[in-house]
């Protein structure tokens, strides 16, 4: 029965190769900066509840720049548009990271030979049919274009990340308009009228940069400096939806007073939709004409919401968060809403950071030095063996905290609720659980300590 | 007007004495010393006068040179005092050479006396001169360096000096074994002369010209006028002897062995730190091989010098550990405890001989045992005392009272007559000591140190004293020791100058490695100090520096003033700091700003940083070394009628510089304050669990960082919490070396190395910091001029070529001579290695080859500049910038960009 539950916990888990072998097929003139990488492994794992599952778990190494990204998207109204922005929008962010001659250089040889890629993906041998990659790849290269000309103002995160965002939900819409008769056409449509939040991860050295559109969250994990060991949950995002007073402000500012009453009505937005924010769901941003032309004959008049009135109601902007990883910083904790709703912040912390004193101890004994006294090795004994009683089940911490985030209870892990979680039909599961995705990225202690600020 | 000095000179009447009044001495009683009885010298004893401009204590050949040079410019009104009578002190036992291949500052002085002779000499009187030269041997690699980079900064000087093989040394001096030497230099302008005939005729000179001479009067007391408050500086009045009362203006202290004692009979006291030390002199029975003409040999390496004179040979030394002399004070009939001391002698004789071997078979007459004073850093004491306005000192011969004398006499005449000097003075000025250095046992200990210095090499930054240590200490010494520090001292106080990486907590406290010419061991380690402070966090411990309370006194902040009162007060003390500053000191309360004082030339008396802790007062942080002199120049201004007052608060206080791009992360781990400071403000905050730390955002080597004025009992604490939280910062600390390396490669002066009296802020770059626009402020119409006409000598950065190879190759310390398109134009004042420049840097000042104004253009234009490095001449480039280098901010966000890696292809 326990091994049945792991199983099914273990399905989707991944580790991502950060750093390591991944890097290694590249040619030598690149700047391999690998000791400015500050991530030590990165432990992801999903658990669907919806069929298919509408999240979406993206990692990938800027192959240009230095730095990673990683992000979680949490789909709603069809898997297709979380699956299109987990695929599409790290080029978009690292087209804008690149310094604009070498961008020039780089979009001059797509013409010629085979493109190069913007970034190296982890764990999605996935590809998209021709006819739609074709689309795709003519937006980005047209938004690369649209970078090479812009004037170059200072570099600054945000605003690449902002641009990312906004270009590619700008560009879900725009294909649709423009391929009207394509064979794909449906696709398109499909990608754009469902939705997807998006939280996104730039992480390169100590400095990890957040970029959050929804209600997905990111929590780092970080060990409190009293010298107790305890640990401390700092979140690096705010979520948008109703319980956030100034998002709400900022929906209601964005459309007139009459509609006051409508914009945001039974803690959704038009009544209909949890997050404030996402890309696709284009029945809250085309216009009304727009939506008739293209929704109806695609959908039917019902599609069509009522008090859609003065769109855009929603937006992919991200709230862009800064933070500059320290040697306490220990890891970053990326979930979908799924998570959330099981456990809090704290909880999910703590519970990684006991995870993380019980993977110490699988390692072999080492004597910290040679003169070592037998006292010493006694308590060295005794410490690895106060940690093995600690140890998780799990050799991935995204799988442990799925596995607490089900069956958890007040007097830790309830095994017969994690199965009852787990063998719910398939009809009622949503209303059980939702789907549940997370990243758990663990730093380097070491390099946070000694990485110079420059870098 | 300096301090007030008023001019009483034209007043006095000559005080010519008749000429019966003259008598002969013959008949001095020396113990085995019996040479000079042919000299017939004049001892003038007359009755003494109630009054005289200046009072001299000690007819040695210093005080009588002092008079000869007052007299001789017309300050005829002069009275010399001895205790017995004309030269019967130590100064005739000296040996007579004149020995003109020194640093700079000695040289001039000495370059005087040699002058002064000569021409005295000239004139006919018989003062034993002759111009015989001098060979300065090596006998090691190093010492050769060490002559070699004397020769390279001496040359400029236009004084004659060369290096020369063994070979040549030998047809020098034709009965020296030269076998085991290197080389050595030639100097033929060095000179003997007989140091008691000097003596004498330098005072029937000064007779001569009006000077009057009492015998046998012993000084009891110097007597001060009535100050209206303590920080009034109070003023010699009269001189209470034994022979009466004598009201003078001036008093000048030339008492040698017994000026210590002498400083003591005043009310202040008066520092005179100098302690006498057995020296002793070796005479064969004439030979007929010591001929006239022989060179002085000096033979560093064994400590031991030959000259001849009278065809003997003389044989003296500076033993490496010498024998303080009258440890229990000087009896009056001192001459007779002086015995030779025949076993203490042996390795100089032994080493004589072997140098000399002709001494093997000559006779020797009994060693001669001559005491004289040495000072506890080997250099003359001369100048006004801290303590009491008009009363001067000139002592501290160490162990050559003739060479010093001339140059030395005619400084302090000038000194008196013009209130100031032209020269530079610093190395000798009495304001350089604070108490601990007038303590007989320190000198006593320290003396025995001193004398051998004298012949040592001194290696660079590498040559701290053994003896009298561990006397001031930062409360953080014992953790500094235990974490590896190697220390220096400076003021008598222990700073680190280097951390030994290798050191561990268990092992004996580290040592400082033998010293080098080249590229010091240990710095891996000041690189690893270096990049700290550059890209992570480093802690430098800076207690040492003086710290200097200015306040208006008469307010007291638990009584109540009404406002009127309160506004005055704080008034009065920005009054008194804005005429002392050339910068804008007038500042809101919290303000902080860095200020030079200057003096009347524009010169600086003080570089120093100014925080306003009150509306009535301010905390002033200056170098160590400043601890005597700063609190004497500012004293110096308080008028009776100032209510200020200035208080030395150095032992109140530690500083704690936290230096590096990471020190506000790891500091705001510490406090619960906002660490970003706007503008120059300082914040006194909570620290750990300490509190009322005082914390500037400002560093003395330019980089970003933090000083926190600290009470001292807190330190530790503070210090100890640093450690551990800078453990997750890759923390370290750091000591001097590192700091000049930071500075020197940034382009900021300092105090003592560029900064001095007769340097001024638009010689050194620092015309920003001068506000001509503010009200009147000491040295202000010379600024002016300097400001609109240009600069004389200017600071310049100098980068040393790459054919200068950092490893293998001498390096420069400091005072080599800088050379534009092959003409000498200045001196370096202090080098480093540029760590992130990765090149050698030197500050140095560079004057116009033809005397004009020095223009950037001079400097930056068709200029190919060359330092010369124990004789062998470095290309290097001149800027007046500091150089760009790329500045680690404290917050890494704004300027964050990811890196480009290049365009990256599949393979």
């Amino acid at each position: 029965m326990i091994c049945q539950v792991s199983r099914i916990l273990r399905h989707n888990e991944t580790i991502i190769p950060v750093s390591g072998a991944g890097s290694r097929n590249w040619s030598l003139d690149e700047v391999m900066p690998a000791a400015t990488y500050s991530i030590e492994s990165v432990d992801s794992n999903q658990l669907a509840s919806n069929y298919p599952i509408e999240d979406k778990l993206a990692a990938a190494r800027c192959l240009h720049t230095t730095g990673y990204l990683f992000g979680v998207f949490d789909g709603h109204g069809g898997p297709e548009c979380s699956q299109v922005v987990a695929k599409r929008l790290f080029n978009y962010v690292a087209a804008a990271l690149l310094p604009r001659a070498q961008l020039r250089r780089l979009v001059e040889e797509w013409h010629t030979s085979c493109p190069t890629p913007l970034i190296q993906v982890y764990n999605d041998p996935s590809l998209f049919v021709s006819e739609l990659q074709k689309i795709y790849d003519e937006s980005l290269f047209r938004y690369c274009n649209k970078l090479i000309e812009s004037i170059a103002a200072d570099f600054s995160m945000e605003e690449v990340l902002i641009n990312a965002f906004t270009q590619l939900d700008e560009d879900l819409g725009r294909e649709v308009l423009e391929n009207q008769h394509s064979d794909v056409l449906e696709s398109l449509m499909k990608v754009a009228l469902s939705g997807a939040v998006a939280c996104v991860a730039h992480v390169d050295g100590p400095h990890l940069h957040m970029a959050n559109a929804g209600d997905c969250g990111a929590v780092l994990g970080s060990q409190k400096q009293d010298g107790g060991g305890g640990w401390q949950a700092i979140r690096l995002t705010s979520d948008h939806c109703w319980e956030n007073h100034a998002e709400v402000e900022r929906v209601l500012s964005e459309h007139p007073h009459s509609e006051a009453d409508y914009v945001v009505r039974d803690q959704r937005l038009l009544g209909l939709l949890m997050p404030f924010r996402a890309f696709g769901d284009f029945r809250f941003k085309w216009d009304r004409q727009t939506q008739i032309k293209i929704i109806q004959q695609y959908g039917g008049q019902d599609v069509i919401i009522p008090h859609c009135l003065t769109p855009p109601y929603l937006t992919a902007l991200p709230e862009v968060t800064y933070h500059r990883l320290g040697p306490h910083d220990r890891f970053l904790l990326m979930g979908s809403d799924g998570l959330w709703e099981g456990m809090s912040a704290l909880d999910a912390v703590s519970l990684v950071g006991e995870y993380m004193s019980g993977r110490q101890t699988l390692q072999p004994v080492h004597f910290p030095r040679q003169a070592v006294t037998l006292r010493e090795i006694a308590q060295l004994l005794e410490q690895r063996q106060k940690g093995l009683a600690l140890k998780p089940v799990d050799t991935n911490a995204s799988t442990h905290l799925i596995r607490h985030a089900l069956g958890g209870s007040d007097a830790g892990l309830d095994h017969s609720r994690l199965s009852h979680s787990l063998t719910l039909p398939l009809e009622v599961r949503r209303y059980f659980r939702d789907d549940i995705s997370i990243h758990v990225i663990f730093f380097d202690q070491n390099f946070l300590r000694v990485c110079p600020i420059e870098i | 007007m300096i301090w007030g000095r008023v001019g009483v000179g034209a007043a006095a009447g000559r005080r010519l004495l008749p000429d019966h009044l003259f008598c002969n001495h013959c008949n001095l009683k020396r113990t085995n010393y019996d040479l000079k009885s042919k000299y017939n010298y004049t001892s003038y004893s007359s009755t003494l006068p109630q009054q005289a401009q200046v009072v001299i204590s000690g007819a040695g050949v210093v005080g009588n040179s002092i008079a000869y040079h007052l007299t001789r410019e017309g300050w005829t009104d002069v009275v010399v005092l001895d205790l017995n009578k004309v030269g019967s002190g130590t100064s005739h036992n000296g040996s007579g050479v004149l020995g003109l291949f020194k640093p700079s500052s000695e040289r001039q002085i000495v370059t005087y006396s040699v002058n002064l002779i000569k021409t005295l000499q000239v004139e006919g009187h018989h003062l034993g001169f002759k111009q015989c030269g001098s060979l300065n041997l090596a006998r090691t690699r190093d010492r050769a360096i060490a002559l070699k980079r004397r020769i390279a900064y001496t040359k400029p000087s236009g004084l004659q000096c060369e290096w020369l093989d063994r070979h040549e040394v030998k047809r020098r001096h034709p009965h020296l074994y030269t076998g085991d030497l290197e080389g050595g230099v030639w100097v033929p302008g060095d000179a003997v002369a007989d140091p008691y005939a000097v003596c004498s005729t330098l005072a029937s000179l000064a007779n001569k010209q009006g000077a009057v001479y009492i015998d046998g009067c012993q000084v009891e007391r110097i007597v001060t006028d009535e100050v209206p408050h303590s920080q009034v500086v109070p003023r010699v009045t009269h001189v209470i002897t034994s022979h009466g009362t004598i009201h003078c203006e001036y008093f000048v202290n030339a008492s040698g062995m017994w000026a210590h004692r002498l400083g003591e009979k005043s009310s202040p006291k008066v520092r005179v730190p100098a302690f006498p030390a057995e020296h002793f002199y070796l005479h064969t029975s004439p030979v007929g091989e010591a001929v006239d003409d022989l060179p002085v040999v000096r033979d560093y390496d064994a400590h031991t010098f030959i000259l001849t004179r009278n065809h003997q040979f003389i044989v003296g030394g500076f033993e490496r550990s010498a024998k303080p002399a009258f440890p229990n004070g000087i009896p009056l009939n001192w001459r007779q405890f002086l015995v030779g001391d025949d076993d203490h002698f042996r390795p100089i004789r032994e080493a004589a001989e072997h140098r000399l071997p002709i001494l093997k078979r000559t006779n020797y007459q009994p060693l001669v045992n001559a005491p004289d004073n040495f000072t506890p850093d080997g250099k003359w004491i001369l100048g006004e005392t801290p303590e009491i306005d008009n009363y001067f000192v000139a002592v501290g011969m160490n162990g050559n009272s003739l060479q010093g004398a001339g140059g030395a006499g005619q400084a302090i005449a000038e000194w008196i007559m013009y209130g100031s000097l032209a020269k530079e003075m610093l190395p000798f000025d009495v304001r350089r000591f604070i108490d601990l250095h007038n303590n007989r046992r320190y000198l006593k200990e320290r003396t025995q140190e001193v004398v051998g210095r004298h012949y040592e090499i001194l290696y660079p930054g590498q040559c701290e004293y053994r003896l009298a240590r561990e006397l001031r200490c930062s409360p953080l010494y014992s953790e500094q020791e235990a974490r590896g520090a190697v220390f220096g001292t400076r003021m008598g106080f222990e700073r680190p100058i280097y951390f030994d990486t290798s050191h561990k907590r268990t092992d004996p406290p580290a040592q400082m490695p033998k010293g080098t010419f080249h590229k010091p061991i240990f710095l891996e380690s000041v690189r690893e100090e270096y990049q700290a402070c550059r890209e992570g966090v480093g802690v430098i411990d800076l207690s040492s520096f003086t710290k200097i309370e200015v306040t208006s006194v008469g307010l007291d902040k638990y009584k109540q003033f009404d406002a009127e009162e309160t506004k005055s007060g704080g008034n009065q003390v920005v009054e008194f700091l804005q005429k002392l500053c050339s910068n804008d000191v007038n500042l809101p309360v919290a303000g902080v700003v860095h200020s030079g004082m200057q003096n009347e030339r524009g010169g600086y008396e003080n570089d120093c940083l100014l925080i306003r802790r009150n509306e009535n007062s301010y905390l002033m942080l200056a170098p160590t070394t400043q601890q005597t002199r700063i609190m004497d120049w500012m004293r110096r201004q308080i008028t009776p009628e100032a209510c200020v007052s200035v208080s030395d608060v150095t032992s109140m206080y530690s500083v704690v510089s936290v230096v590096g791009p990471k020190s506000r992360e790891m500091l705001s781990h510490l406090c619960n304050t906002d660490l970003i400071f706007y503008g120059h403000m300082a914040k006194e905050i909570n620290i750990a669990y300490a509190s009322g730390v005082l914390v500037l955002s400002f560093t003395h080597m330019g980089e970003p960082g933090y000083t926190m004025i600290i009470p001292a009992e807190y330190t530790l604490h503070i210090y100890n919490q640093l450690m551990k939280v800078g453990h997750d910062y890759g923390v370290r600390n750091v000591g001097m070396m590192t700091m000049r390396a930071l500075r020197v490669e940034k382009f900021i002066p300092f105090w003592a190395e560029e900064l001095d009296s007769t340097t001024t802020p638009y010689e050194v770059g620092r015309g920003y910091k001068v506000k001509l626009n503010k009200e009147y402020f000491i040295g202000k119409f010379a600024l002016m001029r300097q400001n609109s006409q240009g600069v004389k000598k200017r600071l310049v950065h100098l980068t040393l070529d790459d054919s200068f190879d950092v490893d293998t190759d001498i390096w420069p310390w400091g005072g080599e001579p800088i050379y534009r398109n092959n003409r000498y134009v200045g001196n370096t004042t202090s080098s480093a290695f540029g760590f992130t420049l990765n090149k050698m840097v030197c500050l140095g000042f560079v004057r116009h080859a033809e005397g004009e104004y020095v223009t950037p253009q001079y400097i930056l234009r068709d200029a190919n500049f060359e330092i010369d490095i124990a004789g062998r001449r470095v290309p290097a480039h001149a800027s007046l910038q500091p150089p760009k280098m790329p500045v680690v901010r404290m917050d890494g966000v704004a300027s964050y960009r990811p890196r480009s890696r290049g365009i990256i292809t599949q393979k």
